[in-house]
């Protein structure tokens, strides 16, 4: 059953093309123009030096510095970690070390204008998949994404209160963790801790996200417009299967994991020097976060697909 | 304790660094006493009690063959005990002194460094504040907290000193601080004579502040013993222990006997020479060597001894005894070939590394014990996850085995002069790393758990991000960050705190770097080494270290090297660059005929000269130094232009047949302490901005993914 709920999801999602195309689209427009203005910056900076003529080949850490100095604003995020392989396990590193709230506070911002953006999209698609596909049509899917937006504006924002409460909790259990552990003197034993005090904070944000989740599916699914009665059968739908549930969960992110991974692996170094390199490269990372579209589609796909077939 | 202390008047009274040394009448009055009687002995310093033989029992050089290398006027022979249960020391040392000054003085200065730490109000605990560097941050339990406590001293043989002891304020009158102790003897100590003193003490351990301390089962102990000063011309140098600064004392003979629980492994300054089970569950570990300014030690059941020898056709071999931790025996080859490195080059650079062995130190995780030198032994450190190719822990291990040069045979003053070691042995490092290693690749660690102080467990290595393969160009941004901060002249320990990484480090690093690409490696070379074989075992000031660079060199380097003990920075530009036809328009004498030319837009194209290029370069900073200036043109022909880069701008012009296509100042790089390299060069007609676009293009992706991260949870 969780396997026929992660297939069904997963093809659900490549079988919607168009809203794969809408949904990449809104992603792209999201980050474009702040895109455009980090070239302006980095042009500006550039001006006429030569400078340009190394960092067609490779980033010049000295010219780097420099930039970052005199934009304080973009340096933080302009940095290696952002502009090589490393750029999808830096993400997931920010978001995890907490480092992200504490030094780029705009970065939240942007974060949670898009996070709005999506909620306004996934009514859509959540009730497109509940239809079982057929034409896609823009006009009926962006009706669907204004009628659910509220419900789903309300639960996100409830879930954002919990998640930030589970931050505040994971910040100060590994606070208490490092303390009493200061007296171990071997890394890969403080390592091995900080792993397993992983599992049960994995386990409360799991529990939080799968009931929001589900509670977004009964909202639109069952057409419950009270946050606290779609909060509750959400709850209960993951309580009743907490097997299904997290184990459609965690097929759901080891797939995300394979695909970080393959893009930590097998992306092209930084020396593109042409127009055409540039675009390659470009287009390579849009089909990795194409394929994380897929996959997150296909996540809300298959756990639609569960709740059905479970509730 | 207290009770034996006082303040004396007027001490700690002048600020400034040191005590001018002052003689009562008495001591005037004991001074020449002791000279009358020492002439009537036949030798200095035999007749008057706790006095004893210059020099004390001979020992073998470091060399191996009985002769001492340095002055050895300040040897220790140390019985010490740890106490594991209580984090204590427990210590006896007898300490014979010599004065090498032309003055006499009845007072001994010591430095009790571990009294940093005993409270917040310590120098080195406000400083620390302003700074925020420490390893200890908020709540301090009460075990952590550390002291030194010196319960009894005596003349050897003779008189009872605990009563005359008193602490004293150097430098800030913190009456708070208890780092420095004076002690005041019943007579004199003239020129040359000796005195030998006995002193009995007792310390609480510190869990690590900075560099000494405990982590678990695992010790390191530095500066962990009533230190002597060093007694100048001026007086008693002897500085409170600030949070920005190191050490200083004079060269001697150590002999420690340091008793631990027998499964210990202990790792100290120097050779064993004995060691004994004892019938209580310890082990006396007994440690020689001669002709060191410090004695440092380390105790762990968990360190993994591995051992080497350096071998090299024409320089002494060194026998390398690494302690490193389970976790890191893979990494043990890496730390053996940085060490070697580091002897091989430091040794063809400057001079033979002279004591015939040297124990690295790869402390426990999160000891703090790190990065540190010490004579004949130094802590290096590294991470379970290090790949190879990421600089770590090679960059560490060639830096602190040459700190054995740099501090432990040259030993400078590192309260006043820091950049004398640190300076020079990062330049010397960076050398060395880039030579034997190449260019690190830029490493970037992951998963640090929220509210912890650890970085990243696992590390990925980045090509791609470099400095271009130029040694020392990664401290740049280091430096520029406090450029304008303190003069390098400045004394260290009165730097704004958390400035003397990017002054002592990073500055002179750059400046070093500027006159090897001035004046070639070999004239470098040539006042380095020079400077190491004259000060070998001696304490040189900047003053000697800048005598030599002058003398060494016939170009003048005196000008620049007082530029960069300045805060004055080095930036120069080019401006603008121009290039336009020939303007020939206007009223021009032809023979004897004075002919109106119109203005035209084109070139005459008849093949003699018809662009005229002008660039206009500027100095932004307030140093001055020397330029050249290159014309490249469409035609790939190149001009050189020199410039002397005094005044504030210059316009350069030149006349050829093709059009300029970019200009260069400092083409060759030689200013590594140019703050703003990309503003060096500038084109006549830039072209479009591909490069911002890859970059700009590969950060979109970045934030694209960001942002559905982000809203993965919602």
């Amino acid at each position: 059953m969780v396997l026929r709920s992660y297939v069904t999801g997963i093809r659900a999602a490549l079988a919607a093309p168009k809203l794969l195309a809408v949904v990449w689209l809104v992603l792209l427009v999201a980050a474009a123009p702040l895109g455009v203005l980090v070239q302006r910056a980095i042009q500006d900076d550039i001006g006429g030096s030569r400078v340009h003529v190394e960092l067609r080949q490779r980033m010049d850490m000295t010219w780097l510095s420099e930039f970052q100095e005199r934009h304080e604003e973009l340096g933080p995020s302009v940095r290696p970690a952002t502009l090589g392989r490393a750029d999808f396990l830096y993400n997931l590193d920010l978001l995890f070390s907490g480092e992200l709230f504490a030094q780029h506070p705009a970065l939240v911002a942007a974060g949670s204008l898009y996070a709005l953006v999506w909620l306004l999209t996934l009514g859509g698609v959540v009730d497109r998949f509940a239809r079982g596909g057929g034409r896609f049509v823009l006009s009926q899917f962006l009706a669907a994404c204004g009628r659910y937006f509220g419900r789903l504006l309300r639960l996100g924002a409830l879930s954002a209160v919990l998640y930030w409460l589970v931050y505040r909790l994971a910040r100060w259990g590994y606070g208490a963790l490092e303390e009493n552990l200061q007296d171990v003197t071997i890394e890969s034993t403080i390592l091995l801790y900080y792993l397993l005090a992983a599992l049960p904070l994995l386990v409360v944000v799991g529990l939080v996200m799968m009931t929001f989740d589900y509670a977004r599916i009964a909202s639109v699914v069952d057409e419950e417009p009270n946050t606290l009665k779609a909060l509750r059968r959400g709850l209960s739908f993951v309580l009743r299967r907490p097997f299904a549930v997290f184990t459609l969960a965690l097929l759901v992110t080891l797939s995300v994991a394979a695909l970080v991974v393959l893009r930590t692996v097998a992306s092209p170094g930084v020396g593109e020097s042409t127009a055409l390199g540039v675009l390659a490269v470009f287009l390579l990372g849009q089909l990795f976060l194409l394929a994380r579209l897929v996959l997150r589609l296909g996540f809300v796909g298959s756990e639609l697909a569960l709740y059905r077939s479970l509730r | 304790m207290e009770g034996a202390m006082k303040r004396a008047a007027g001490s700690g009274a002048a600020p400034g660094r040191r005590e001018r040394g002052r003689r009562s009448s008495a001591g005037r009055w004991c001074g020449a006493l002791l000279l009358l009687l020492g002439g009537a002995a036949g030798a200095r310093g035999q007749a008057a009690p706790g006095l004893a033989p210059e020099g004390g029992a001979p020992v073998d050089g470091a060399a191996g063959n009985g002769a001492a290398l340095s002055p050895r006027n300040a040897s220790y022979t140390i019985d010490v005990r740890l106490d594991h249960a209580s984090r204590t020391l427990r210590g006896s040392q007898t300490l014979t002194w010599t004065n090498l000054q032309e003055q006499p003085t009845n007072q001994l200065w010591f430095h009790l460094y571990w009294n940093a730490w005993s409270n917040r109000q310590s120098t080195w605990m406000r400083e620390d504040r302003l700074r925020g560097r420490s390893d200890r941050r908020g709540e301090i339990a009460a075990d952590d907290w550390s002291y030194l406590e010196v319960d009894s001293v005596a003349l050897a043989g003779g008189a009872d000193l605990t009563r005359t002891m008193y602490f004293a304020f150097p430098d800030d009158r913190n009456g708070d601080d208890r780092t420095v102790m004076v002690v005041l003897l019943p007579a004199a100590v003239g020129p040359g004579e000796t005195v030998r003193l006995d002193m009995a003490w007792h310390a609480k351990i510190p869990r690590t502040f900075a560099r000494t301390g405990f982590r678990g089962d695992s010790y390191f102990f530095a500066h962990w013993f009533p230190k002597l000063g060093v007694y100048e011309p001026a007086g008693w140098n002897c500085h409170e222990f600030h949070a920005g600064t190191e050490f200083y004392s004079d060269y001697g003979v150590y002999d420690v006997s340091m008793t631990v629980p027998e499964e210990f492994v202990v790792g100290a300054t120097g050779r064993e020479v004995e060691r004994r089970a004892n019938s209580d569950g310890t082990a006396t570990h007994r440690y020689v060597q001669e002709d060191v300014h410090e004695f440092a030690w380390t105790a762990s059941p968990d360190y993994v001894v591995v051992e080497d020898r350096f071998e090299h056709a024409s320089l002494p071999a060194v026998d390398i005894r690494l302690l490193t931790r389970p976790e890191h025996r893979h990494q043990v080859a890496r730390h053996f070939a940085a060490t070697k490195a580091a002897l091989e080059s430091y040794g063809t650079w400057y001079g033979p590394y002279p004591y015939g062995h040297v124990t690295v130190v790869d402390p426990p995780f999160g000891a703090g014990f790190g990065g540190m030198e010490y004579p004949t032994l130094f802590t290096a450190g590294t991470r379970r996850f290090n790949p190879p190719g990421g600089g770590n822990p090679e960059g560490v291990t060639i830096h602190e085995a040459g700190h054995q040069f740099w501090y432990g045979i040259v030993g400078n003053n590192e309260f006043e002069f820091a950049w004398l070691d640190e300076g020079l042995n990062t330049f010397s490092t960076g050398r060395t790393e880039y030579a034997t290693f190449g260019e690190p690749l830029y490493t970037q660690r992951f998963f640090q758990p929220p509210g912890t102080d650890t970085s990243g467990f696992f590390a990925l290595l980045l090509a791609g991000f470099d400095y271009g393969g130029v040694p020392h160009r990664e401290r740049l941004g280091r430096y520029r960050v406090d450029a304008t901060s303190d003069p390098q002249s400045t004394p260290s320990f009165e730097y704004h705190p958390g400035t003397e990484g990017s002054l002592s480090y990073s500055k002179t690093a750059l400046w070093l770097a500027t006159l090897e690409n001035w004046l070639g490696w070999d004239a470098l070379q040539a006042i380095l080494s020079t400077f190491f074989e004259r000060w070998r075992f001696a304490h040189p000031t900047p003053e000697d270290f800048l005598a030599i660079a002058n003398e060494v060199t016939e170009a003048d380097v005196g000008s620049f090297l007082r530029s960069v003990m300045t805060s004055d920075t080095f930036d120069y530009a080019v401006d603008s660059v121009a290039t336009f036809p020939v303007p020939t328009e206007g009223w021009v004498r032809k023979g004897d005929e004075l002919v109106y030319v119109p203005p035209r837009d084109e070139p005459a194209g008849d093949g003699e000269t018809e662009y005229r290029s002008e660039v206009v370069v500027r100095r932004h900073g307030g140093a001055t130094f020397p330029m050249e200036v290159l014309f490249v043109f469409e035609d790939g022909h190149e001009i050189r232009r020199r410039w002397p880069g005094a005044a504030r701008w210059r316009l350069l012009t030149e006349d050829y047949p093709a059009k300029l296509d970019y200009a260069v100042i400092d083409p060759d790089g030689v200013l590594a302490l140019d703050l703003y390299p990309s503003n060096n060069s500038l084109e006549a007609d830039p072209e479009p901005g591909l490069p911002a676009w890859k970059w700009a293009a590969r950060w979109t992706v970045w934030l694209e993914d960001f942002l559905s991260t982000f809203a993965f949870f919602v």
